[in-house]
């Protein structure tokens, strides 16, 4: 096999709040993680879990605090000037709000031109045009839009744009933030059907953050679930959406809207997400888990289940965890 | 058809005016909540489901005419012309709740003081209201926490929802407008909220009318169900029978195109968007989108067919029907 596309280790990026120095910073704590080549990596997570933290350390839009971002195995955050802007064109970002991100002031065509000039990706402009063109039918742009500007597009065209842009790098990832949690179900579905057929023609991985479970179970082939700022579950979406494990992924995919609500999961979680509440050191889903008992004050350790499903609970050590130690997770309290 | 309803919405026609162009963004668009009931309106954005909602209570936005309509709550039937009238209703009988709620609450107040402000509109002697407060955070559910002396800035959206929810429940409503309450709020969140919304329903009988973009999160708790594009309702009535067999081509469309959690599908996107077509009055406006369009839709309104426990809309079950 390939080197993974993207290989994460150990990444930390906390944001401790001065005005409350006893609570748990937010940001992400200790993430590990691949995305293969060609793969679909699906992150879900509630406001505040450190998706989108994630994913701006690994675009280098944020620099961690601790940890590795290995690009093709070339570590990203150590890449300084000249580099580094060469190195940007491998991992590229579409965000959630694409008004936020085009330019008011250039048409389409001169917005992505930027992107090809800027990387050297085309010789000169007659040569951009083609690769426009071209470009535009693959993420289901009309023709006509590129030399309009992005107030006179929809929603929906704006995001394909950005996608555009995106792809416009020859990326060998783009990290989607929530790319279409702005549109419309019926756009929606536009969106995500171009990327996933975009994503089987062209063959970049895609790490796809989300909160909306359904969204990831359509795109994604294998997911993280993230809470506080740690991965409390991963594996293949079939095992994943199938067995949850852990009983936040439960919580969080019983609680999803259905079209045709099923047997309600007997997992809800307590509350909300209130971080005073959660001691360092222990499980950060303890404060709400429906299921918690005196073990859980210990951070658990990630337990294999099998076939690269692993889940970060107490109830997933079977059998019993009498060869885990849990000396090193009491350091911290 | 049970008694009288608690509201009701007959022929409501609203034209926006801009830049001296008239455009017609509420067309004919019927509703009627009973006692109790969930009552579910959905849309995509621009479909004109919070413009009439508003315009119900009298809160059409400037710029807004309304051509026609009525609107009945409580027994008392008035013309959807005389907004201030209907803007009475408000504080008396009907309370609204935003997406938006942080928004919705005064940043200069404490919680308790914003609870505090409805009572005193509500000529609450001062000496009752603090108990009445507490009273409302408990049913609201904020009653173990400290919650009173808070800022808005101090707590989470969904702490604020339950304070914006404290505040409308503070008249003592029978029908509660919420627009899309959730949509900011986390799912574990949303789904303790909507059924605390239904909790409420089933306890103090008020009525809601809930106003959401994905038909996914009207499913569990409503019982009825109008689904509007365009200004236009397409397909209205039980939600149960709706769900089981949508028959007009854009319910259809929205159900196939939402993700499904349990089992994967492939997404099948509704072309065009909503506003595309062009905006005469007396037309299907969901032709220009529609996979079975044909010259009749663009002819004339659609009609309205009464078929297995709903009204749908469309010309394509006008022959079922005869």
């Amino acid at each position: 096999m390939n080197a993974p596309v993207l290989a994460v280790r150990n990444l930390t990026k906390l944001f401790p709040d001065s005005s409350r120095p006893d609570a748990l910073p937010v940001g992400v704590r200790g993430v590990s993680f691949d995305v293969a080549r060609g793969e679909v990596v699906g992150l879900i997570g509630e406001s505040g879990c450190g998706k989108t933290t994630l994913g701006r350390c690994i675009v280098r839009l944020q620099d961690a605090d601790a940890g590795e971002i290995l690009v093709n195995g070339i570590p990203f955050q150590q890449l300084q000037g000249r580099d580094l802007r060469r190195f940007r064109k491998n991992v590229q970002v579409v965000f959630q709000r694409p008004e936020t991100c085009l330019n008011p002031r250039m048409t389409v065509a001169v917005f992505v031109r930027e992107a090809l000039r800027n990387f050297g990706i085309v010789a000169n402009d007659a040569a951009a045009r083609s690769r426009l063109v071209e470009l535009a039918n693959l993420v289901g742009l009309r023709e006509g839009a590129l030399d309009q500007y992005p107030h006179q597009l929809s929603g929906g065209e704006r995001q394909r744009v950005a996608i555009m842009r995106a792809l416009a790098c020859e990326p060998e990832l783009i990290v989607l933030d929530e790319p279409t949690s702005a549109l419309d179900v019926s756009v929606q579905a536009q969106v995500l059907r171009t990327l996933k057929e975009l994503q089987t023609v062209v063959g970049t991985s895609f790490l796809f953050i989300s909160h909306d479970v359904a969204v990831i179970r359509y795109m994604c082939s294998r997911v993280l679930v993230m809470y506080l700022g740690v991965v409390v579950e991963e594996g293949p979406a079939e095992a994943v959406f199938a067995h949850p494990a852990h009983p936040y992924t439960r919580a969080l995919l019983g609680a999803a809207p259905r079209i045709r609500p099923g047997p309600s999961d007997p997992i809800a979680l307590r509350g909300e997400l209130v971080l005073g509440d959660v001691r360092p050191g222990e499980c950060p889903v303890r404060p709400r888990c429906p299921l918690a008992h005196e073990r859980c004050t210990q951070a658990p350790p990630e337990f294999d289940l099998g076939g690269g499903h692993r889940s970060a609970c107490w109830l997933s050590a079977v059998p019993p965890p009498q060869t885990v130690s849990p000396t090193e997770k009491k350091a911290a309290s | 058809m049970s008694a009288a309803p608690l509201f009701e919405i007959r022929n409501l026609s609203i034209d926006s005016e801009r830049a001296g162009i008239r455009r017609r963004i509420v067309q004919d668009v019927n509703l009627r909540v009973d006692p109790g009931q969930i009552y579910g309106l959905v849309g995509e954005s621009g479909s004109g489901k919070s413009v009439s909602m508003m315009a119900s209570v009298g809160l059409a936005a400037a710029g807004l005419v309304v051509q026609q309509g009525e609107v009945a709550f409580n027994g008392a039937r008035r013309s959807a012309g005389d907004q201030p009238a209907l803007r009475r209703n408000l504080s008396h009988g009907i309370s609204l709740l935003f997406q938006n709620a942080k928004g919705s609450l005064s940043p200069f107040l404490t919680t308790g003081a914003q609870v505090a402000r409805v009572l005193e509109r509500q000529s609450m002697p001062r000496q009752e209201r603090q108990a009445r407060i507490d009273e409302l955070f408990r049913v609201v559910g904020l009653s173990h926490v400290d919650l009173g002396r808070k800022y808005p800035h101090q707590i989470s959206g969904g702490q604020a929802q339950r304070v914006a929810m404290a505040c409308a429940l503070a008249t003592d409503p029978k029908l509660l407008i919420a627009d899309e309450p959730t949509t900011a709020l986390d799912v574990t969140t949303e789904r303790e909220m909507l059924r605390f919304l239904k909790r409420l329903c089933e306890e103090r009988g008020l009525a809601i009318v809930l106003i959401a973009h994905n038909l996914s999160l009207v499913s569990e708790y409503c019982s009825g169900l109008s689904i509007l594009h365009a200004g236009q309702v397409v397909e209205e009535g039980d939600l149960g029978a709706i769900f089981e067999a949508p028959l007009h081509p854009y319910t259809q469309g929205l159900i196939a195109a939402v993700p499904d959690v349990d089992e994967p599908h492939e997404l099948v996107p509704i072309a065009g968007s909503v506003w595309g077509g062009r905006d005469d009055v007396d037309r299907c406006r969901f032709s220009h989108r529609c996979p079975h369009a044909m010259p009749r839709c663009d002819a004339g309104l659609p009609p309205s067919i009464a078929i297995h426990g709903r009204r749908v809309h469309c010309v394509l079950y006008d022959e079922v029907v005869r």
